[in-house]
Order: C-alpha cells, then structure tokens, then sequence
C-alpha cells in the first residue's frame, strides 16, 4: 500500500540523511520524496511517499522518525491525499 | 579519582577557545573521568585537558575507550565521556556506538576531525563520522559555528542522560577547538522535537490494574528499564503486592533478588526452562522496561501465544515493535510503577499457576555433570560466586562464559552485572570491567572472559597495570570460540570452520609482559586456590582456566524454534 507522510523538521544539514537512513534500515524504497523550507523559516516541511507491505511498517517507521530530535511533528496524510 | 569542583565562573559568558570550552563544559556536568586516546585533531583538546584537573584514562585502542565509558556509565550511572581523534580514532569507536545504542548506555563522545575547510577532501586522518555514526547514535553534531558549541555539548548530554538513554557524538574539526567564541552555559536547552519524558496515563495504568485481576497465569519480565528508572523498590513491592513470578532479561538481571521464591530466572535461549514456560504459558504478560529481543522470545509464532500483553517502556517505537501489545504504558518504569501501585491490585499468591511453576522450577534446575577429570566452568563460575560472597562487580564478554555467568551467578543487587546484551560484542569485556571499577573504585571487580574475546581487546591490561585497577581477570579458556562451535557441533555436522584455537600465547607470561601476576588452573581446587590469592593481591590478577573445552551451554532454544521447545533441559 502507498502511504504519505508529512514532517515538519529542522532546516538543517544532515537531517535528511539521518530520516532516509531510517528508512534504509527497514529495507523501504522512498518513491518521492520533497523538502522545502516553510515561510523562510529554519524548519521544512518534508513529503515522504513510500510503499509499505503491512501496516505495521508503517507504524513502526512513524515511530521511528518521530523519535529523531529533528522531528518536530508527523503526520500521515494518506487519508487526506485520497479525498483529494 | 579526583572529584572535580564546578568552577564558578563558567557560569557567565566568557570568550575561550573552543578546547577550553570543552573543559568548561566537562566540569559543568559533572564529568568525573574522560576515556579516551590523543590524535592529530584533538591536540588542542588535549592540551587544553592537560592542566585542567578533570582526569583521563588512556586506554591502547580508541575501542578499549568507548567499551571502557559503556562500563562506567553502567555502574556509576553517569554518562561515559570519550574523546578520539579523527579518521580512524573516529572509525575505531564505531562497535562501541553500535553497543551502547543497542544497550542504552549514555555516552558523549566526542571526535576530532579535520580542519572545516578541508572537509571532504579526504584529507589526512579524515573519516565521515557524522553519517557513518548517524544510524548508531541517539543524535550526533558537527560543530560549524564556534559559538555554538557550548549550547552543542550541552544539548548533547541533555540527550545521552534523559529518555530512553543512549549515545550522543560530537564531531569538532580542529580549527573549532583553536577557534575563540563566546561561551555561555547559562542558556536553556530547546528541543522541540524532543519529548524524553513522556507521563504514563492513568487510563493505561488502570487497565494493567484490571487485566491483573482477571489474569490467572500471570508474568513479569523485568528488563533493563527497571535500571534506568531506579525502579527496583516498586517492581519488588508489585511482585508482593500481587504474587506474580518474575523473569530476568539478560540486561535486567539483578533489578529482582535471585532468592526471592518467585523469581523464576533468565528467559530466552539459555535460560532456564521455568522462565520459558512460564512466558509460553502465561495469559498476562507484563513487560517492564525489556523490548523483546530475538534471544528472549525465540520463535514468535510461539511466544507469549495466549497471552495478553503489556508493555512498560519509555520508548515509544519498542511498544508493538516485536509483540501486538494490548496494555501499552508509556512512561519511565518507576512513575509508572509508582501509579499502578496505587491501584487495588489482587494477588495471585496460592494459586495452581504459580504451585505449577514451583513446581518447575525444582524439577528443572540449572544443571551440569561434573567429569571428575576437567574444571567445568560452570563450577568456575559457581566458585567465583562463593568466594566473593555474591557480593562482586562482574563483567562478561559474549558467549559461552557470557550466559554461564548469566545462569550460574546469583544476581541479588542492581548494579553487579556488566555485560553487551543486544550487541553481543566480544572484546566488550576487558575494557568494559576497566570503566566499571573506575566507576565504583571500592568494588571487587570480576571480568569474566573468554579466550577468544580476552584476545581481541587484551591490550587493555596496560590500563589495569597503569592504573593499579585491581580487577581479577578471570579466563574461561576452552581454546575455541566456545558458542560458535558449539553451533557448529549441534547444527553443522560438527565441521569445526575456523573456530578452535589451539595456538594461544601463554596469558600468563603475557600477563606478566604487562606487570600483572596470574596463574594457570585446571582444577576446582586449584581455581578456589587462585581466586582466593587474585582476591588478597592489592592490585590485578590473572587466572587462566582451562576449562572443559567440550563443554556446551544448556537449556537451550534451537534457532527457529519456540521457547517452550527448549532441549538440555535436563542432564
């Protein structure tokens, strides 16, 4: 199943690096992927579209990027991206 | 070692070079000690520490200084402090990263790397430590800005110690730490995307309450997060107030007295068959503070089937990581603990459940079958227990010696037990026995090791000569890597690849090449006669054991298969 997450993390180098990372571990290919920073702020917001096999992945990846220090805030937008 | 005074002044802003900042900062948190080795790009850091009073242990490979930091945050409670130089200082302590994320362990090391503007030029000593160490680190920095750097190491211990605890680096090119800037320790720490603390709710809590009351075959496995949080006390007052037995992960062993009736041991592969069964069997299980590693659980189709889960951890991602948990509580162990006692809890004391698993317990004890010819090593282990009373600091190194330690040593009191769990390092043990005696200096230390893992860090016994550390190395020697053959005796035809050691130096006379007395045995008395002699020498002492060389841990869960499947459970 496709999902979409939605982050809002520090402008900064490295962090990208630190998120994929996470998603190399778990063996997940990210399918898109964009960053831009918010009203020139020094935080991003960050799309992340990734295919996952089984719910749990999913959880377990949001768990583990929301543990980043980087991370400010997640959201999956799966829903609301199918509404559309 | 030397307590170091908080020095005042640091406490308004100042401008001192980026070395001195370091300092500055060290003895601002309290930083007792510092592992570490010297290098090109940490000359000025260690110039600056030169004269600066907080001491330094000098270990003989970067490896031996982070496993050494692991032992002494493990034992003292306070974050281990590890300085390396760049390139390979930086490469050699990535094991130790790896281990102490995997085992919680706070850590702020710190590493040298090249001047900024050679930055990614390979230039000499130069490694990308920040993105190697990214996945085996709670978080890590570069420092680009000078005056940020106090603010940097500040955040950094913030994160080692609070939370679930972990590794933090910093990573300083060397012109940072020549480099003058303001420092100012005063300011707040701002994470926002840092919630280490989160408050268990009372909801959570009262459904643990309520499944207590239902459950009829209850457990508790109690791991290391019971440590973190300092909450012996209230798992020992749950177990009272309610009757529920209790096992041991191999890290949380020594967070419930070993003699308490309803303790019933270590769970998992090597542990003992009650535990096992009594985690197979269980409606309720109750997880403290232990995340369900592959060693506990064995075959997860068959783990913990009919039972409901709860899970105490601090740790949002460990909940429903391994395990569908119904009861999550999220918080630190003693809170929540402290919360689910003052809920009216019911006990489980008299019932079939728990004269069933008594009755486990003393058809399947721990066992082994003395030859009457060889020192076998779990009598070794027995013996070391007797002699010191139960009362030593014991450190192991992984593998066979690892879980007779773990099976044969009764851990009555928190805080006896070093060892890498999830990891499973060898070449944790010397180094990691070296921070642990730094770390209680009155303590007798124990290092319990293999052959093989003594021979991948045993240039640490410099340390223990330099610094008249006096622990007792205790070898147990069956000239192989003990566990990897045994796998290979038990699941590949007994084809013994690459795993005996019949060549091996004298420990002896390498022991005495480094100024350190020790002894060969290979008999029980001859092991009591040692350990007795290692225990009234004021200083280290090396006991080389030739143990069984045949001799296999047992019970034991085959690889794929189910706890309760377990084989060896008796003689």
């Amino acid at each position: 199943m496709k999902r979409t997450i939605s982050l809002l993390v520090n402008n900064q180098m490295g962090v990208l690096n630190r998120l994929t990372n996470l998603f190399l571990r778990k063996g997940l290919n990210i399918e898109s992927l964009a960053v831009a920073p918010v009203n020139d702020s020094d935080i991003s917001l960050m799309t992340i579209i990734v295919h996952v096999a089984e719910e749990k992945e999913i959880t377990q990846i949001k768990l583990q990027l929301n543990k980043q220090i980087d991370v400010i805030q997640i959201t999956d937008i799966s829903e609301q991206i199918a509404l559309c | 070692m030397k307590t170091i005074e908080k020095s005042k002044s640091a406490l308004t802003p100042k401008v001192l070079s980026g070395s001195r900042m370091l300092v500055e900062a060290f003895k601002e948190e309290g930083v007792e000690v510092i592992f570490g080795y010297p290098g090109g790009a940490v000359l000025n850091i260690y110039d600056a520490l030169y004269d600066s009073g907080i001491p330094h242990l000098l270990t003989r490979h970067e490896q031996g200084a982070i496993h050494a930091a692991e032992g002494y945050a493990r034992i003292s409670g306070k974050p281990g402090v590890v300085i390396a130089t760049s390139g390979p200082g930086a490469t050699n302590i990535v094991t130790g990263l790896a281990n102490a994320m995997m085992d919680s362990w706070p850590l702020v090391v710190i590493t040298g790397q090249v001047h900024s503007h050679a930055l990614g030029t390979d230039a000499f000593q130069e490694a990308p430590i920040l993105g190697i160490s990214i996945p085996v680190t709670k978080h890590n920095f570069q420092v680009q800005d000078i005056n940020k750097l106090a603010q940097t190491i500040k955040e950094a211990f913030h994160i080692a110690t609070t939370g679930r605890p972990g590794p933090v680096l910093i990573d300083i090119p060397k012109d940072m730490t020549a480099q003058t800037g303001v420092f100012d320790y005063t300011k707040e720490i701002n994470l926002p995307g840092y919630v280490p603390k989160p408050r268990p709710e009372s909801s959570a809590i009262k459904q643990v309450a309520q499944a207590i009351k239902q459950a009829m075959k209850p457990v508790i496995l109690a791991g290391a997060g019971v440590l973190h949080g300092k909450a012996m006390p209230e798992l020992r007052l749950l177990v009272e107030k309610t009757g529920i037995p209790v096992v041991n992960t191999l890290l949380g062993l020594g967070t419930f007295p070993q003699n308490h009736p309803l303790f019933l041991g270590m769970g998992g592969m090597h542990g003992t068959y009650t535990a096992n069964m009594a985690l197979y069997e269980a409606d309720l299980l109750i997880n403290i503070g232990a995340r369900f590693d592959d060693r506990l659980t064995g075959n997860l189709q068959d783990f913990a089937k009919n039972a409901k889960v709860a899970h105490f951890d601090i740790d949002p991602a460990e909940i429903g990581k391994i395990v569908p948990t119904k009861y999550p509580v999220l918080g630190d162990a003693k809170e929540s603990l402290i919360l689910l006692l003052q809920e009216k809890l019911t006990s489980c004391e008299n019932s079939d459940w728990i004269k069933y698993l008594t009755q486990l317990k003393e058809e399947y004890p721990l066992w082994y079958v003395e030859d009457g010819k060889t020192l076998k090593p779990q009598r070794m282990i027995q013996i070391a227990h007797e002699l010191t009373k139960g009362e030593a600091l014991v450190v192991s190194d992984v593998g066979q010696h690892q879980m007779w330690t773990a099976q044969f040593h009764a851990f009555n009191k928190p805080n006896s037990w070093v060892t890498s769990g999830g990891l499973g390092t060898m070449g944790f043990g010397l180094p990691a026995a070296i921070g642990a005696q730094v770390g209680n200096p009155e303590a007798t230390v124990l290092a319990i090791l293999g052959d093989a893992g003594f021979q991948m860090t045993l240039q640490e016994l410099a340390v223990l000569k330099e610094y008249n550390l006096p622990i007792k190395v205790i070898i147990a020697n069956n000239q192989a890597m003990g566990m990897v053959r045994q796998w290979q005796q038990l699941f590949y035809q007994e084809r013994y690849s690459e795993t005996l050691l019949p060549n091996q130096p004298d420990f002896v006379k390498l022991a005495e090449a480094y100024g350190i007395s020790g002894v060969t045995v290979d008999k029980e008395e001859d092991f009591r006669n040692a350990l007795q002699q290692a225990l009234a020498t004021n200083g280290p002492f090396l006991i080389n054991c030739r143990v069984t060389p045949t001799e296999n841990v047992y019970p034991m869960v085959p690889a794929g298969k189910g706890i309760h499947q377990m084989e060896g459970v008796k003689p």
